[in-house]
């Protein structure tokens, strides 16, 4: 069904701005307009004209009609109005879209608040419901996973985070789950302990949920992250030259059976010296609620959704700053960066873009997600982001909210409808190798958005042909009971 | 003197000015098309931008005929001039005599 391009240079966003800023010069020149409609005026009332048509009546009173036609409504003026005309509605009509957009956005979100709080309220009965389901031998996994393929703007609820909480608070049966969170959000917040502010209050109650069940010992992203060099990179591992490069190298480092918890650094030589340094990061591989050593789990993914600063944040940028200083150049630090992440890494890499600390750290120029749920993230403009979804996945939609539409940000959303390869369940649809397929799209697209993406991140595909890239793998681990 | 024919011609001059003037505008405003953005709402802006260069160039057009208009007058003033001039000298040379 082909790739749809959003945001980015080519953008809604930009052409608004474009627009606008083209209003603002059709208004200039309607101005313009004006000046010239008043001096062609002051012409047809010239004395002179006036006197020599009572000398040569004929040739006068056609000068005049002349003039008239040339001067009045069916001429400079009737032009005048109508350049001011467009002028003032291309900025009325982009005011208007603005406004609309602000509007829809609100209501979407008023409306997954009010479902998910339906939901939490009937949390127990649903519980039992599902229950029941397995109990009479019906699979739910595998049921949910189809569901999950046909619906999945279903995940759009998720970012109804904060009605789940008050629909859970709401029922005696839940309520009490949720005040240990509670007290420990207070806690929290009265420390400090934050890494950046959440910008709105779904952050705030995924927090809730996870405090709470960090006092039942799970989700406890606890204790320090401990980052160790692999001799060697995993066969198979290379500089990515495309996109679609980028995304198999992902799928290369994203094997949760036979090498969990790494994640790569690629040093790019560049032709003037130098080098830019692209940091991959795979996705969820443990989604054993109860932390373990793996970093890549669903404790990492709970903590990023409620904006917390995470242990493998923190080791990626131990094994960045570890990959930059074996370069042995001091100036490393200095040089260009790019994290590309799939699902959870994609996650972690936007929340580390979003990190003035980690900014302040390194030089972060770029961020690639894929099939991860972004958009609520404040990455500032200044980091490029591309994200690339297919409408199928159900994970980039979880935070209920479409990535931001603006210059430095493109989103790629792929349907996979009549893509004859690929499995249609929801973990088909969210799986690595069909994304470095829809990454190949996107090579092989000229779409202005890509094209300008394309440019800007040349440096992170474009090796030095007299250096070889170096690629380096780092097992990252969360060690308990160390801080 | 009012009525005199060079001072028509002016008016025509400054016609002609104001037409090249208004070209330029054209000009300008016609690039306000070149906006990269691929929407409906942005093609509808250029159609409308489309009409409106064109409605300049039409109007540039009438003030050029307007200007051809008054320097046409202004032959006619000059000849209506001589031949008055002609004719007072004339009487003024009948006078003499």
């Amino acid at each position: 069904m082909g790739i749809e391009v959003s945001g980015g240079s080519g953008g809604t966003s930009v052409g608004l701005e474009e627009l606008a800023a083209a209003a603002g010069r059709l208004a200039a020149e309607s101005e313009h307009m004006v000046a010239i409609g008043v001096r062609s005026a002051l012409c047809a009332a010239d004395p002179d004209l006036a006197v020599g048509t009572q000398l040569s009546p004929a040739t006068g009173v056609v000068a005049a009609v002349a003039l008239a036609r040339a001067v009045g409504p069916t001429g400079i003026e009737g032009e005048t109005a109508r350049l001011c005309g467009l002028a003032l509605a291309t900025r009325a009509a982009v005011g208007a879209y603005r406004e609309a957009e602000a509007s829809v956005t609100w209501g979407v979100e008023r409306a997954q608040d009010a479902i998910m709080a339906e939901l939490g309220w009937h949390a127990p009965e649903i519980l039992v419901g599902v229950l029941a389901l397995q109990a009479l031998g019906v699979d739910v996994g595998p049921l949910l996973d189809r569901v999950a393929y046909r619906l999945p703007l279903l995940a759009n609820l998720g970012g109804g985070a904060q009605g789940l909480v008050t629909g859970l608070a709401a029922d005696p049966l839940t309520a009490p789950l949720l005040l240990p969170g509670l007290v420990e959000g207070v806690a929290e917040t009265l420390s400090g302990e934050q890494d950046f502010a959440p910008p709105d209050g779904d952050e705030s109650a995924v927090r809730l949920v996870a405090g709470s069940a960090a006092v039942l010992g799970l989700l406890r992203d606890d204790g320090a992250a401990v980052t160790t060099p692999e001799t060697s990179p995993r066969a198979g591992a290379a500089a990515p030259h495309t996109l679609a490069d980028l995304a198999r190298d992902l799928e290369n480092l994203s094997d949760a059976e036979d090498y969990p918890s790494r994640v790569r650094v690629v040093e790019i030589p560049q032709r003037g010296g130098g080098s830019a340094w692209v940091v991959e990061i795979p996705g969820t591989q443990d989604w054993d609620p109860r932390a373990g050593g793996n970093l890549a789990d669903v404790t990492s993914d709970v903590a990023l959704m409620a904006s917390r600063s995470t242990l493998l944040a923190a080791a990626v940028d131990q094994a960045l700053t570890r990959a930059q200083a074996a370069s042995g150049r001091p100036d490393a630090v200095r040089e260009p960066v790019l994290l590309a992440g799939h699902s959870l890494g994609g996650i972690a890499a936007a929340g580390m873009a979003s990190s003035a600390g980690f900014r302040a750290r390194h030089r972060l120029a770029s961020v690639v997600t894929m099939g991860s749920p972004v958009a609520r993230m404040p990455v500032p403009p200044e980091v490029s982001v591309l994200s690339l979804e297919h409408r199928q996945d159900p994970v980039p939609h979880l935070d209920g909210r479409a990535n931001p539409d603006r210059r430095s940000w493109v989103t790629v959303t792929r349907d996979l409808r009549g893509d004859p390869d690929h499995v249609d369940t929801a973990g088909g649809a969210h799986a690595t190798s069909e994304y470095a397929q829809t990454a190949a799209d996107i090579d092989r697209s000229h779409a202005p958005s890509i094209e300008a993406w394309r440019t800007s991140n040349h440096e992170f595909f474009d090796a030095d042909p007299d250096r070889a890239p170096v690629v380096r793998d780092y097992h990252v681990q969360r060690a308990h009971g160390a801080s | 003197m009012v009525g005199n024919p060079e001072q028509i011609r002016a008016v025509a001059a400054r016609l002609r000015h104001e037409a090249d003037q208004l070209r330029s505008v054209s000009v300008r405003v016609g690039a306000t098309r070149g906006i990269a953005w691929r929407s409906a709402a942005a093609n509808a802006f250029r159609e409308r931008v489309a009409e409106a260069v064109h409605g300049e160039r039409r109007v540039a057009q009438l003030l050029e005929d307007a200007a051809a208009a008054v320097e046409r007058h202004a032959a006619a003033v000059e000849r209506v001039l001589d031949e008055l001039a002609r004719l007072a000298q004339e009487a003024a040379g009948r006078l003499g005599h």
